[in-house]
């Protein structure tokens, strides 16, 4: 009984190649010729490389986006841990608290803060601002520092009477480092009847911050944290303590945040309302579901991108087939059985769809290295050209910073790469099935009234 | 050697088109000796290629019994068929049918390739027979880039690749000129001598019907020995 062996492969192989990529050209007439004849199968290899190029890089690049975008809210926001506190907690308590937290292992640093709203004014207009009270100490962290650029003056503000703006902000307002600006927070006025005073108070501008992601920064009004104490309202402001770990992505950052419960229990502060430890993935849930649930979108339609150039990769094998009957009857003719007809389109179609994906994965994954560069020089031609149009013309950016990061931060991910090839490999086999079975239905009888 | 290497016995095969059944072999039949030549003359229609394609097995037949070199050809399954063209048979048709894309090396090469043979067995298996058709300084030339006669002879070669105990062949000078066709001629009265092989010829060509030892008129669904 006949069988395809092992060793059956090699010869099979051997014609599957020569039938689809054509013989080693002879002469310059005949390898022109050939392209033209074969050059079905090289567009079915070009269309599953330029189905994979943009799988790659909505890949890459979104995941450097969410990456990019995660690793700012947590270093120069949100922290790793949050821990809440009352608003009017004494000072000494709170040290101690913070002493507490640095001392656990896996903890870097733990930044006091307290956030609120105001408004802020210059004389060029007046818009909402968030207020960040902020110690000192958050210059210790490297975290921090490293995402932070400074536009102009200083980072921190050296005084109770400084403050440091974010760019938009800045910019909103009209001012740059050593102007003035009005903020505008409400109080109460103490007492039992308390009622809601407005509160205006006058900083000098020591600096101008961005954190690379437009979002995150644009209302940022960075104070001294006992400027903020001062200045907001207890019942709207938030107290916390900003924990930083050395794991923000592991599971630790769990075994953190239970032990700083149970510390806040052996010091009888879990009771107290307000008083509670919770990770950046809690309170950034919204967020980052967003994030996730586009990117699922974006490569939902990816996939379907590629599954269509399998099919042209199909309709052109099969066309390959129905045009080569002839050479099929040949091959079945001296005892080349259904199964092994079969087997060298199969070899054939895995072979295009695996060169294909090759070639689109090299090419995507260089693209996605170098999208930085490359979306810079895209921008930099665009403007060029729009200026010779209309020299009045403000210059474009590709990606707006209001929603995406200025410079993506590209990782290389072996484990996507592994799997787009993989998976395009088996779908081109799969749909390969197809030209396959049909060519084992040809029956060699066809030969014997064959006109030339 | 009196043991029939051919051996068919109240033969039918019939073809239907719509309500027409069309009888081409009836009751018919047909035995041949090993190593001998045998021509199989007949008008036109008279179903001489169904013959060759029934006896290669690339056509079923109705009923009867066909039993070539020991296969009982109503008995292999389909399964084994290809095992059955590729050690007992060698087809030559009137189109060479050698494959484009393969030079005239590969395609003498690829049965015994496809077949198990090692690739190096293969290719010098071939250029010995390339060198027995007298085409062994045309090796590597495509089939666009050789004659018609040529062509034949290649696809003569490659049907021994495998060692065929039978040769058949349909008109294979049926599109050739005088010169080619007689250099074809010569080589396929010498194949039972240089290949051991037996060969069953179809042909109109008077000058090749004469290399026979044996000659069969195939007429009204019946076989006539006519020498
Ligand atoms: N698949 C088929 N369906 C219907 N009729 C067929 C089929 N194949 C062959 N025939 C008919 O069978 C008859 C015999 O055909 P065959 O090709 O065997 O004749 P032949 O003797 O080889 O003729 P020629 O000398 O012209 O080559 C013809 O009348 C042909 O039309
Ligand atoms: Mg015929």
């Amino acid at each position: 009984m006949h069988q395809i062996k092992a060793d059956n492969l090699r010869p099979l192989s051997f014609l599957g190649f020569r039938f689809l990529f054509g013989k080693p050209a002879q002469t310059q007439e005949a390898a022109a010729l050939h392209h033209v004849r074969h050059s079905a199968f090289w567009g079915a290899v070009l269309g599953i490389g330029i189905s994979i190029v943009p799988l790659y890089i909505v890949l890459f690049v979104s995941n450097g986006m969410i990456q990019g975008i995660t690793d700012r809210y947590l270093e120069t926001k949100t922290s790793h841990l949050q821990l809440s506190l009352p608003f009017n907690l004494n000072g000494e308590t709170r040290e101690k608290i913070q002493q507490d937290i640095l001392g656990l292992q896996d903890v870097t640093t733990a930044s006091f803060e307290v956030d609120g709203i105001g408004l802020a004014a210059s004389s060029s207009g007046s818009i909402s601002a968030q207020i960040r009270g902020m110690d000192q100490s958050v210059l210790k962290d490297e975290g921090f520092t490293k995402f932070i650029q400074v536009d102009d003056g200083a980072m921190f503000p050296e005084r109770q009477n400084e403050a440091v703006l974010g760019r938009y902000l800045a910019k909103a307002l009209g001012v740059n480092a050593g102007d003035t600006v009005t903020l505008i927070t409400l109080r109460s006025s103490g007492g039992d009847e308390a009622q809601m005073l407005p509160k205006l108070s006058i900083f000098r501008v020591a600096g101008i911050v961005s954190s690379g992601y437009r979002e995150l920064d644009a209302n940022w009004f960075i104070v001294q944290s006992e400027t903020a104490l001062r200045l907001l309202n207890p019942s709207t402001a938030y107290t916390f303590i900003g924990i930083k770990t050395m794991h923000p992505y592991g599971a630790e950052l769990n075994t953190v945040a239970s032990e700083i419960a149970d510390q806040m229990a052996r010091a009888g502060l879990s009771g107290i309302p307000g008083v509670d430890v919770r990770s950046w993935r809690d309170i950034e849930r919204s967020l980052f579901a967003s994030f996730s649930s586009t990117k699922s979108i974006l490569i939902l339609i990816m996939a379907i991108a590629i599954l269509v150039a399998s099919i042209n990769l199909a309709s052109a094998l099969t066309t390959y087939v129905m045009e080569h009957r002839t050479e099929i009857a040949i091959l079945r003719s001296f005892g080349v059985s259904p199964q092994q007809t079969a087997a060298i389109f199969l070899v054939g179609g895995a072979a295009t769809g695996t060169l294909g994906c090759i070639v689109g994965s090299a090419v995507g994954i260089f693209i996605s290295f170098y999208i930085n560069q490359i979306l810079r020089g895209v921008q930099a031609a665009i403007n060029f050209v729009l200026k010779l149009w209309v020299p009045a013309l403000h210059p474009m950016t590709l990606l707006n910073p209001d929603y995406y990061l200025e410079h993506i931060p590209i990782h290389i991910n072996w484990n996507y790469i592994i799997f787009i090839l993989g998976a395009g490999i088996v779908v081109s086999a799969l749909v390969s099935l197809v030209p396959a079975i049909k060519s084992s239905h040809i029956a060699p009888a066809e030969l014997i009234r064959h006109e030339q | 050697m009196n043991e029939p290497i051919i051996e068919c016995k109240d033969l039918t095969k019939t073809f239907s088109s719509g309500a027409e059944v069309l009888r081409i072999l009836d009751h018919a039949d047909f035995m041949l000796e090993r190593e001998n030549i045998c021509t199989i003359l007949g008008p036109s229609g008279s179903g001489k290629s169904t013959f060759l394609a029934i006896l290669g097995s690339l056509e079923r037949f109705d009923s009867g019994t066909v039993r070539v070199d020991g296969y009982d050809l109503h008995m292999v399954p389909e399964k084994s068929l290809s095992v059955f063209r590729r050690n007992v048979v060698g087809f030559v048709f009137q189109f060479h049918f050698l494959l484009n894309d393969f030079t005239a090396l590969e395609n003498v090469a690829l049965p015994g390739y496809m077949a198990g043979i090692s690739r190096a067995d293969a290719w010098e298996k071939a250029t010995k027979l390339l060198d027995l058709v007298g085409l062994e300084n045309r090796a590597h030339h495509y089939p666009s880039q050789l004659s018609g006669g040529e062509r034949q002879r290649v696809a003569i070669a490659r049907a021994l690749i495998n060692g065929p105990t039978i040769v058949l062949a349909d008109e294979p000078t049926g599109n050739l000129d005088a010169a080619s066709a007689e250099e074809v001629r010569s080589l396929l009265q010498r194949l039972p001598d240089v290949a051991k092989t037996t060969l069953v010829l179809v042909t109109h060509d008077s000058a090749l019907a004469t290399i026979g030892n044996t000659s069969h008129l195939l007429k009204g669904g019946h076989f006539e020995c006519i020498k």
